[in-house]
């Protein structure tokens, strides 16, 4: 079967031919590229969010309609109209489902009911199974390569594009009322208006296209895509917080390049004033975003800087006051300790005993509140920089065979074993600050195993390995989560659950030891497989202090 | 289990193939459709 040919010559690479005027070339290149670059700025992102994933649909949907246009104005093959044809009456409601798809995330967070989807689908159902009969396109004019519509392409898309406008409009009227900030209304209101008169914009040529037969004003629509997809993006980021002076700073840059890029093809005047004054209201759009958050940016740092002042007095101030309620609280407990030892010890003569079990127990708190009053206080001396330390040549192994046979008792009372697996022969000879890390490292370490562990055993090595010495504690307890080993070695950082478990956590125990570690030039560090898959705590002291 | 929405999503998909495959079809290569030359003395065609 033979065609004619529309009357003008084939078009080279699909879009250039001499049906085509250079502003529609503009018009639709720089809404192509600007929507696209606008899209994939926003994906790359946050590819996961679904709002960004849609938005970039929405302008991929979108540029796909825009390039079959130029194919149907540059290309004189009537089999090429009728598919791009068909296929810019399918890409254009679909245009419009993603947008209702868009609003709906963007406002409820959430995807749409299985009945609104079936809705959508039954409103979408004519347009694609009939979209190759004479229902969609009937026929074709020779001399103007124009499809004559049916009754899909002239009426039933339009009523579509309504019924999705209308429900975007009454979805945007009941739900933008319910947000409760004004900041986020205001954004809503923004990315809904943005939408809508892309929409319009979109649909307005195509409407009076289909209905008068004449389409050229639907070239004019196209203009404003770049411009509300740019409105649209910004919503997108003010809402998301993406750092918008970048954006605006971005698509200035590439509408710019696009624009004089355009120039350079375009040749009579009256087109070239077009583009300048397209230009100069995008530049002032652009302009006065990018100069609104440069203002608000420094404006913000500035505010920063004054907290930041205002944050470190009041810490400082609160800093001195622990401290000295520390050393007051130290020294009435120290008082208590030596008064109820005092009772025991038999001082005050005999005592019943009945009072004996009662002093030895209020000892026992007392000790412990002493523990702990002093590990906040070291922590604080530690902040400040004021800790000194002792450094003289100890037997490390000693330390650890004597704080872990101190704590056995209170192991055994869990029902816990401690087996310590220590080389007999090696040399564990160390130059430090015995007393601190017999406290709080060698103490702290296995006091955690014991009390993070429920049953079954702790596991305590020791070995000198070439010029390290490695230290390791390991328990069967309720193990470290990823998010909390971040928290593990931080000042006064409690993991998620460890408070349940043990409600005495200062917080400070592992920071102490972190400190006392880095001091001494080690470096300590945990391991653990997961929540109650238990922890091993690993501390490693190099060879020059050994 | 897979949602009802996401069977129709897959449904609305294969239908938009389906459908775009028909098109091609019918116009790229039976170029099954009604043309109205109005262009007098039309000499220029295209053979199939």
């Amino acid at each position: 079967m033979e065609l004619p040919l529309c009357p003008w010559e084939a078009p080279s690479y699909l879009i250039f031919s001499s049906n085509v005027p250079n502003l529609v070339h503009y018009s639709h290149v720089i809404a192509i590229l600007a929507a696209l670059v606008i899209g994939l700025y926003i994906f790359f992102n946050a590819p996961k969010s679904p709002v960004a994933r849609l938005f970039l649909l929405l302008v991929s949907f979108f540029s796909i309609w825009a390039l079959l246009d130029l194919v149907l104005w540059a290309t004189n093959r009537l089999d090429v109209v009728m598919f791009s044809w068909s296929l810019q009456i399918l890409f254009e409601p679909l245009t419009y489902g993603v947008a209702f798809y868009l609003f709906y995330f963007f406002l409820h967070r959430k995807w749409p009911s299985y009945r609104t989807n079936l809705l959508i689908f039954l409103l979408f159902l004519p347009i694609i199974s009939l979209l190759y009969s004479t229902f969609n396109l009937e026929s074709i004019y020779v001399s103007t390569c124009e499809a004559a519509e049916g009754f899909i392409a002239k009426y039933y898309t339009h009523i579509t594009h309504a019924v999705l406008i209308v429900s975007i409009a009454f979805m945007a009227a009941r739900q933008i009322p319910r947000i409760e900030t004004r900041r986020e209304r205001f954004i809503a209101i923004f990315f809904g208006v943005g939408l809508v008169t892309f929409l319009m914009a979109f649909s307005s040529g195509t409407i009076i296209g289909s209905l008068t037969d004449d389409w050229i004003p639907s070239q004019y629509g196209l203009f404003g895509m770049p411009i509300f997809a740019g409105l649209m993006a910004y919503s997108i980021v003010q809402f998301r917080a993406f750092n918008a002076k970048i954006l605006a700073a971005q698509a200035l840059i590439v509408s710019l390049a696009i624009a004089v890029v355009s120039l350079i093809a375009l040749q009579s005047i009256g087109n070239v004033r077009i583009v300048a004054a397209l230009t100069f209201l995008l530049v002032c759009a652009l302009g006065y975003l990018l100069i609104k958050s440069v203002k608000k940016e420094i404006s913000q740092r500035e505010l920063i800087q004054e907290q930041e002042k205002e944050l470190e007095v009041v810490n400082k101030q609160q800093e001195n006051l622990l401290h000295f309620m520390s050393h007051e609280v130290k020294g009435y407990l120290a008082k208590s300790e030596a008064g109820f030892a005092s009772i025991i010890e038999g001082d005050y003569g005999a005592i019943p005993e009945r009072l004996k079990g009662m002093a030895t127990a209020a000892l026992a708190d007392v000790r412990k509140g002493v523990r702990t009053v002093i590990e906040i206080l070291d922590a604080s001396n530690l902040k400040k920089g004021t800790i000194s330390y002792k450094k003289q040549a100890f037997d490390f192994r000693k330390a650890v065979i004597e704080v872990a046979r101190h704590l056995e008792l209170a192991a055994r009372e869990k029902g816990l074993a401690i087996q310590m697996a220590i080389a007999e022969n090696d040399v564990y000879a160390l130059n430090g600050d015995e007393e601190k890390i017999r406290q709080h490292l060698i103490r702290n370490l296995i006091d955690n195993a014991i009390k993070y562990t429920p049953a079954d055993t702790i596991k305590i090595d020791l070995v000198r390995k070439g010029p390290v010495l490695r230290f390791s504690v390991e328990d069967h307890g309720v193990g470290i989560t990823p998010e909390d080993m971040q928290l593990l070695f931080t000042e006064g950082g409690h993991g998620k659950d460890s408070i349940k478990v043990n409600v005495h956590s200062t917080g400070y125990g592992l920071f102490i030891a972190k400190e006392i570690v880095d001091a001494h030039g080690g470096k300590i560090w945990a391991e653990s497989e997961g929540e109650g898959k238990g922890a091993r705590f690993i501390v490693e002291f190099p060879a020059s202090l050994a | 289990m897979i949602s009802p929405s996401k069977v129709l999503c897959y449904i609305a998909i294969l239908f938009i193939v389906v459908s775009l495959c028909l098109a091609y079809w019918k116009f790229m290569i039976k170029k099954d459709f009604v043309v109205i030359n109005d262009v007098e003395n039309s000499e220029v065609t295209q053979e199939e």
